[in-house]
Order: structure tokens, then C-alpha cells, then sequence
């Protein structure tokens, strides 16, 4: 596996350009979404009672903000806002995820260059069907299991009547999560790959336990360095874990890189040997 | 009344012959025991409104139509107008649930105008369907309790005719003169056989029968406990001319609303309640006797003056506690408890809670003018019945706790409040409810206070006024029961809380004191208790009125702005604050301002609110300034935002830095997991 790994690595370097524009990419999401935080959380902040002498401000403060939420509809263009947000994304990701996916898999059955571009151009429609099938698929069941939170002004308990839902709905909407994430996964390698959808799921189902274990991996690494970043920025805040913080984007495209480059090597001779 | 005197004095000694004969019947229920008959001498205040009021008032009627059983209770020179008198039988069908009732009403035109339609209020009728219009309000649920699949209930007039025995029912027709809804049929209307004068009086007789549904609302059963309320036909208020401010004078009739109870003129009722012989009957007004009719049947009557409603609470299950009270200013009253027996235990509380009620109302407001004062106490489950008040009867909370906190003598001590303002002073509650329920709330707060040391967090009831809306507003219009509540109740009461806070504790009794001696039974409006508070402080308040009553505006008072800045003068070092305050204040008011800084020393300033909206202000010092608080001590009971009366001098670039990175982390964690 660690030779797997190696080579993944290796076609990561060479896409460092791409990873550079990715990181920017998530950069500015950062910071468009640091600006907007800021600009709500400074003045609430500048209001938090945590300095009072008053015994009751802490609970008043929350108190007055829980009736403001629940009973007023002062929280509707916040959420206008993320799901706007949300939205734009969505239609962004696909695309970079085509020119992604096509250009790793590309290098790693012999292309000397990336085709970044290209391949957004070759493989953007089926990438984003399956992309949208997919998140539907995961938002739609969701939105069932927390539909007593849309009546939550009428219903204060709604909050209670989700938190009383037996945990096996919960597991089993994570179960469903993980299975629909890790299909769509297979398909979408097919696809850059420039299989038909049947034939990614085919191969890709094929090679399920391999590309499981090498995410694991690879996914274990990110989230060790990716939490101990978090704590150190809030533990310690100093310039050095600011940058630290700032840096994380960066991390997260070469790691996402190198997991797609080192599942495209374990089992992208079967990818390719595929008639065309 | 008789015209012949011997016939009339004959039936009186039968009835005496007749009393004594039943007398070890009686016995066994011996409720009626040692009235006190004494009229409550009336303490009127030289209040200079009261002067004006009477003036507009006509002259009382104290005639009982159909008297000759009444020999044995003494009537009372008439404390209200009594433009309507009631004589009932009522027999309860408890295998059915129904009530089979004959009434025989007399009313007096009070006005200055003919009257050729009479309206009857027929509220049981809410409970026809889920198309009237309190079923559509409400949803089928009050507070918190929701219907049942047996909550349908209904009133059927079968009969409606003079005393001559004239026919007047193919003359009804159901109206609803509030949203038209043809499915409505709370209020009846029929044309009278002859148009009615100034001053004469028609006597009709009705026969009705009502369906009791599963009790959610006020009125109905549980089990075989029997909640009657609004239960019998009844005529509906008419206004002279004067009355609330009224320019012309004629009916005030509204249906039965979701969000609303109810508004009547005052008269004088007689009702005779027909159960089987192990129920125990509670009822508005004194029991006067008990007959046992034999089948295992007993009537009971019941006699009410200067009232205008009539309840009644049957169970077989009651246990039955009384006792006397009286204060200096209450000469006398029986304190009757009807305890289901799950709460038997707990008789004391509730007597304890009855009494602080009357001995605080009696001493701040007035005498209480009737002679009886019955709580009954629904059994587990009957909740819809509970926390309800009927002239001189109220109920209590469900026994649905076996040990229930202070919410056992807030209940009893508001119900009883409601004697006073719903009862006595008796306004509008269709169109003004909040001169019932604000000014309940604030009296049982009072007395909470006064006798038990139970406090209320009045921010807390601040900030939960996210909606404001004007207290003067048909209880039809407000958004939905909690939109209604949260103003009538709370709202209401923070703005009598307010008024205290600016005229003081001593001028604002003298207001409530004013207030209930100069209206009692006279159904004042908003305007005349505005008018009475400014007779009193001497002072406008009628931008306060515009505002915070008449419309829904907060006095929302905020620390808009600090700005920081180091300066050096002459060598010394000092931290110079712009602070930027903003008021929308109707009155001028006091507001302090307390300054607190990092070496703990607290420095209180008084914010003079003038006209100006927006106010800064320099602060000086040489100890940073840790945080400004407005109005700390919560003088100010209308401002619904409390947060920004606070503001930190400085927020730490660090503490800023890691709160919105942390959320921002967050956020883009919870957004990566759908999208890249």
C-alpha cells in the first residue's frame, strides 16, 4: 500500500499548480466566510455579559437570543444566506472535481502534463449529475428527519421531538450517508476516467475495499494534523497557529489530492483496460 | 309582583312551613349557614373622576320579576345597574351529558332609544363544529389543552316565547357580526313582538338544552365532573349612550372567539340546579336551599346579585371546605372550597391562597361586595376547566400534580384577582381584554410578592415580547393565543409595572385604588382608566398611551456606540470614552447608567431621557473602563431588548479573533461536507 501511497504522492507534486489554485479557491472561501461571521459575532460579542457583575446576565444574554431565534424570523436571511452560499458551491464543485479527477487519473496512466482544463471539458455533465443525485439524496432525508425544526415557532419542542428519535434512524441515516458518498466516490473516478456510470459503478465496486482502506489512511493522516491545528488555534492563539490555521486549506487540497492520485494508482489499470 | 297582599304573605308562610320541613335534608348539605347579609358598606374614595361617572349613570332597577319563591333572602339596595334578571332551572342529564334548561329572563332597555331586536349570546355553541369560529381561532386548543374526538357540544333553543305564551322562535337568526361566518351560531338575534321603551322591561321565556362537550375549554365535562360555564342563553350587553365612551347607544355583541372571553351587563340571577343526590354543587352567588325531589334527585338553588355571568361546577366527588373571612375591608365572606379529592390535602393552601388574595385586593382596591367566594378545584385530567373565573366562583388548576409549586396559589390568587377587574369593575374583555388580564396580572404579582416572597423576572418577560402588539386591539385580532397572551397578560401588566416605576408605588395604588372605586360596575374603557391616571398624577400621558397602549411600541433604550481612546495630559495618562446612547422614550423619565471599571469601582450615572433620540457623551478616567449598563436595576419595563443595554468598553482582538474563527471553522466544516 505504502508504494500505492508513494506514487499518489508523487502525481500530487506534479499537480501542484492546480493545488495551489484549489487552495486559493478555499481561501477565499475562508475569508468571505471569516468577513461575514465577524461582522455578525463582533457586536454580539461586544454585548456577551461575560464581564458583568451580574450574576443573571450570562442567562439573560442567551435567554433574549433563544426567543429571538425561536420566536422571531430574525434568523431567516442568515439562512437565506448559508443555503445561497451553499448553493454556489454546489455548482462550483463538480466542475473543479471533473478537471480534477480527469487530469490525476490522466498522469497516472502515463500523462506526462495535467489537463486540468480538458477535463473539466470532457467529464463536467455526467460529474454533475451524480454529484447532485448524490447530495439530494443525502439532503433530502435529512430534511425529513429535522422537518419538527421547520414548525419550531409554532412548536418550541420541536427541538425535543428530534433529540427523541431512536438512535438507529440516526445510524441508519449516517449508514445511508456513508454508502451513497462512497457509490457516488466510485463513480465519480469512473467518470474521470471516461467510463459510462455503469461501468464506474461496476469497476468501482470491484475495487471498494482497496479505496475504503487507502481513504482511511489517508483520511486519518489529514484529520490528526487537521485537529491538532484547530486546537493549537484555539488553545494557543499566536501568530504561528494563525498561519498554521490559515495554511489548513492548503493541506486539506494536497491531501484530497493525494487521496484521489493514490486511489487512481491502485486501481487505475483497471480504470483504463476497460474497452473504449 | 303580586298585587294582592295576603296571597303574597300566604305563599311566603308556606315556604317558611316548607324550609322548616326540609330543614334535616338541608342539613346534610348545610352550606347556607350564617350568611352575612350586611351589605359591604362601599368605600368611595373621593376620587374626582367618580363624580363625572355617576352623573352618566341611570338609575338602578332592583326588581326581581318573578319573586314570589325569593321571600327568604333579604335583597341588597343594588350595587350595579341590573339590566337583566335571570330565573333558571336547569336539570343535568348525567347519563347524556346535557343540560335541560327553562329560563325566564327580564330585561330593561336602559337607554334613551327604543329597542326592537334582542341578541343572545348562545357560547356553547363554539363547540357545534369545526367551522365556528372559535374552533377555526383556536384550532380546537386553548393554553395548552387540545380537544377531543367528544369535545363537540352545542346549545339547542327548543322553545322562545312571551310570558303570554307568544311564539318568538321562528323569528331567530343566528348573526355573526364579526367575520360573517355562516357556520357561527354564538350570537342569536330576534325582533321583539313590540318595540321595547326607555325604561320598560320584557320578560321571555326559554326553553334550551345543552350538549356539555369533553372539557378542553372552559366548559364541559370530564369523567363526571361538570364545568357550566357560559352554558345558558344569554342576553347580550347593551351600552347607553356614555357607557365605555359610547357616543350612540346599542348592543355590544361579539361571538365566541378563539382568544377571547366575554362582557356582559350586570343583573341578578336565580337559578335552580337539578342533579342527582350525591353530586356536590358549586355555584356563583350563595346557595339559599336544598330540596330533595325524591328518584334520588336534589335541587338546588342558588341566588346571585350585581353579577354578570352565572357558572356553576358539579362533581360527585368533591370534598367540601369552608371558611369565613374578613378584614377590615372585607366585612365577610365565606370561603367555599370544592376539592377534587386528589388534592384534598392541599385544602389549606388554597384557602390560604384565597385569603392573602382578598385581604391584599380588599386593602389596596377595595371591598369585595359579594358574600360567597367558591374555588373548585377540577379533578386530574380536566385541566381545560381550570384557571377560570366565573363572578364569585373560580377554579383552580387541575389536580393534575400531587404536589404542585406556587403555580397552585398564583392560579387561585389571579382567579380571584379577576373578582375584582373582570368581576366588579367588569370591562370589555372582546374589545379591551387587557384591562381584565393585564391589570389581574400585575395585582396577583402583588400579592404573590406580598404574601409568599415570590418574585417575577421581569426581564426574562421583557425579552419574551418579540412580537408587541397594541393592548388595546379586539382579542380576535392578535396573531394566535400566544400572540394574545404575551401582550394582554405580560405586555400589560410590564406596562402597569412601568407606570409604577415612574409615579411610584404610593401614587400608583392611589391610581388602582381610584380606578376600581370610580368603575366598579360601570365597565370603563382604556380612555377613562388614562384619564383617571392623569386626574390622579396630574400629568399627560397620552403619549405614553399613543404609543405603548394604542400601538405596540417598545421603549427600547441602547448603548449604541463606545469609542476608546489613550490620551496623555500633562503627563498623566487617562482613557477618554465617547459613549452614544439612543432612547425612543414617550415620557421623560430617570434612567441610570452604571459604569463599571477594571478595578472593580462602579460609578452611577442618572440619564435624564428628554426628547433628544440619540445622546453621547465623554467619560473620563484613568482606570480602563470595563463595561457600560443602562438602566441596570430594570426601571424601564417596556424595553423588549435588553442586550443592548450593555456594552464592553473594549473587546480583546484575541477573544474577537478565536470566536469568529472558531464558528467560521465550523461553518466551513459543515459546508464541506456537501460541497468542496
Amino acid at each position: 500500500m505504502s508504494q500505492k501511497l508513494r506514487q499518489g504522492w508523487s502525481i500530487t507534486r506534479r499537480h501542484f499548480k492546480i493545488i495551489v489554485l484549489n487552495f486559493m479557491y478555499q481561501a477565499i472561501w475562508g475569508i468571505v466566510l471569516f468577513r461575514a461571521i465577524d461582522h455578525i459575532v463582533t457586536p454580539l460579542l461586544q454585548r456577551y455579559p461575560a464581564v458583568s457583575m451580574n450574576a443573571d446576565a450570562l442567562q439573560l444574554f442567551w435567554a433574549e437570543i433563544q426567543f429571538q431565534l425561536l420566536k422571531t424570523d430574525m434568523i431567516v436571511p442568515y439562512l437565506y444566506a448559508l443555503i445561497a452560499l451553499l448553493a454556489l458551491r454546489m455548482l462550483i464543485t463538480p466542475i473543479l472535481q471533473s478537471g480534477i479527477y480527469y487530469s490525476i487519473h490522466g498522469m497516472s496512466s502515463g500523462e506526462p502534463h495535467t489537463r486540468f482544463r480538458k477535463g473539466i471539458a470532457a467529464c463536467w455533465k455526467p460529474m454533475t449529475i451524480i454529484y447532485w443525485i448524490k447530495s439530494v439524496a443525502i439532503i433530502a432525508p435529512f430534511l425529513w428527519l429535522i422537518r419538527p425544526l421547520f414548525s419550531i415557532q409554532a412548536n418550541p419542542s420541536a427541538v425535543y421531538a428530534i433529540l427523541q428519535k431512536p438512535g438507529w434512524v440516526w445510524l441508519l441515516f449516517l449508514l445511508w450517508v456513508v454508502t451513497i458518498s462512497l457509490i457516488s466516490y466510485l463513480i465519480q473516478l469512473g467518470i474521470g476516467a471516461q467510463l459510462s456510470l455503469l461501468e464506474s459503478l461496476q469497476k468501482g465496486m470491484k475495487h471498494v475495499v482497496k479505496v475504503v482502506v487507502i481513504g482511511a489512511v489517508i483520511v486519518m493522516m489529514y484529520g490528526l494534523i487537521s485537529l491538532s491545528v484547530h486546537a493549537l488555534s484555539m488553545i494557543w492563539i499566536s501568530l504561528i497557529s494563525f498561519i498554521l490555521y490559515q495554511l489548513l486549506p492548503l493541506l486539506r487540497s494536497i491531501f484530497n489530492f493525494w487521496l484521489v492520485s493514490s486511489q487512481y494508482a491502485t486501481i487505475g489499470h483497471d480504470l483504463n483496460s476497460s474497452p473504449q | 309582583m303580586s298585587e294582592k297582599p295576603h296571597s303574597f304573605l300566604l305563599l311566603g308562610l308556606l315556604i317558611v312551613v316548607f324550609l322548616f320541613a326540609t330543614w334535616p335534608y338541608q342539613f346534610q348539605h348545610a352550606w347556607q349557614s350564617g350568611y352575612t347579609y350586611a351589605l359591604t358598606p362601599v368605600n368611595i374614595e373621593a376620587a374626582p373622576a367618580m363624580a363625572a361617572v355617576a352623573s352618566n349613570e341611570s338609575k338602578p332597577s332592583t326588581s326581581l320579576p318573578i319573586n314570589h319563591e325569593l321571600g327568604t333572602i333579604s335583597s341588597q339596595p343594588a350595587l350595579s345597574e341590573r339590566i337583566v334578571n335571570y330565573h333558571i332551572q336547569v336539570s343535568l342529564n348525567e347519563e347524556q351529558r346535557m343540560l335541560e334548561g327553562e329560563e325566564i329572563f327580564t330585561w330593561r332597555n336602559p337607554g334613551k332609544k327604543q329597542v326592537t331586536d334582542l341578541y343572545l349570546h348562545l357560547y356553547a355553541n363554539a363547540f357545534q363544529s369545526s367551522e365556528t369560529t372559535f374552533m377555526k381561532e383556536s384550532g380546537g386548543k386553548l393554553r395548552s389543552d387540545q380537544a377531543t374526538a367528544n369535545s363537540e357540544g352545542y346549545i339547542n333553543l327548543t322553545s322562545l316565547e312571551t310570558l303570554e305564551g307568544e311564539n318568538l322562535l321562528p323569528r331567530l337568526k343566528y348573526v355573526s357580526p364579526d367575520d360573517a361566518n355562516e357556520q357561527d351560531r354564538t350570537v342569536a338575534t330576534f325582533r321583539l313582538i313590540e318595540p321595547l321603551a326607555p325604561g320598560e322591561e320584557v320578560t321571555l321565556r326559554l326553553k334550551f338544552e345543552v350538549k356539555l362537550p369533553e372539557v378542553f375549554a372552559r366548559m364541559g365535562y370530564f369523567g363526571d365532573f361538570i364545568m357550566a360555564g357560559q352554558w345558558f342563553p344569554k342576553v347580550a350587553a347593551y351600552e347607553t349612550a356614555g357607557t365605555r365612551n359610547r357616543a350612540e347607544e346599542g348592543w355590544n355583541v361579539h361571538q365566541y372567539h378563539g382568544n377571547s372571553e366575554f362582557y356582559s351587563n350586570f343583573g341578578v340571577y336565580s337559578v335552580k340546579i337539578h342533579v342527582p343526590e350525591h353530586y356536590v354543587v358549586a355555584a356563583t352567588g350563595m346557595q339559599t336551599k336544598v330540596a330533595n325531589l325524591g328518584q334520588g334527585r336534589k335541587v338546588v338553588h342558588f341566588y346571585a346579585e350585581d353579577v354578570h355571568d352565572f357558572a356553576f361546577a358539579l362533581s360527585p366527588d368533591f370534598i367540601t371546605h369552608e371558611t369565613s373571612f374578613s378584614t377590615e375591608s372585607i366585612p365577610g365572606v365565606k370561603i367555599k372550597l370544592y376539592v377534587d379529592p386528589e388534592h384534598e390535602s392541599l385544602a389549606e393552601r388554597y384557602l390560604h391562597a384565597a385569603k392573602s388574595a382578598l385581604a391584599y385586593y380588599g386593602k389596596h382596591y377595595g371591598s369585595y361586595p359579594y358574600n360567597t367566594l367558591s374555588i373548585v378545584v377540577p379533578p386530574r385530567g380536566a385541566s381545560g376547566a381550570g384557571g377560570m373565573e366565573y363572578p364569585t366562583l373560580v377554579t383552580a388548576l387541575a389536580a393534575d400534580e400531587k404536589s404542585p409549586g406556587y403555580e397552585l396559589e398564583r392560579t387561585v390568587v389571579h382567579e380571584i384577582g379577576h373578582q375584582y377587574w373582570y368581576g366588579i369593575v367588569a370591562n370589555n374583555e372582546f374589545e379591551e381584554a387587557w384591562l381584565d388580564e393585564a391589570f389581574t396580572s400585575y395585582a396577583e404579582e402583588k400579592v404573590m410578592e406580598n404574601a409568599y416572597g415570590v418574585t417575577t423576572n421581569h426581564r426574562i418577560e421583557a425579552v419574551y415580547l418579540t412580537d408587541p402588539a397594541p393592548l388595546k386591539l379586539n382579542a380576535w385580532e392578535y396573531k394566535d393565543h400566544q400572540h394574545y397572551a404575551e401582550n394582554v397578560y405580560m405586555r400589560g401588566k410590564l406596562l402597569l409595572l412601568d407606570i409604577e416605576q415612574i409615579i411610584g408605588s404610593d401614587q400608583m395604588n392611589r391610581v388602582m385604588r381610584s380606578y376600581f372605586q370610580a368603575y366598579r360596575f360601570k365597565h370603563p374603557t382604556t380612555a377613562q382608566f388614562q384619564a383617571l391616571l392623569e386626574q390622579v398624577t396630574k400629568q399627560s400621558w397620552q403619549d405614553y398611551f399613543d404609543r405603548h397602549v394604542y400601538s405596540s411600541e417598545t421603549n427600547d433604550l441602547a448603548v449604541t456606540k463606545i469609542e476608546a481612546r489613550q490620551k496623555e495630559e500633562m503627563n498623566k495618562q487617562f482613557y477618554e470614552y465617547t459613549i452614544l446612547l439612543q432612547q425612543n422614550s414617550a415620557v421623560n423619565r430617570n434612567v441610570p447608567i452604571e459604569l463599571v471599571y477594571a478595578d472593580g469601582s462602579i460609578v452611577r450615572k442618572a440619564w435624564q431621557i428628554g426628547e433628544e433620540a440619540n445622546v453621547h457623551f465623554v467619560e473620563r478616567s484613568e482606570v480602563p473602563l470595563l463595561y457600560i449598563q443602562l438602566d441596570p436595576d430594570q426601571s424601564n419595563m417596556l424595553d423588549t431588548k435588553l442586550n443592548n443595554n450593555f456594552i464592553r468598553a473594549e473587546l480583546p482582538e484575541k477573544e474577537r479573533k478565536s470566536v469568529a474563527i472558531t464558528t467560521t471553522s465550523l461553518l466551513d466544516a459543515l459546508l464541506r461536507l456537501l460541497s468542496w
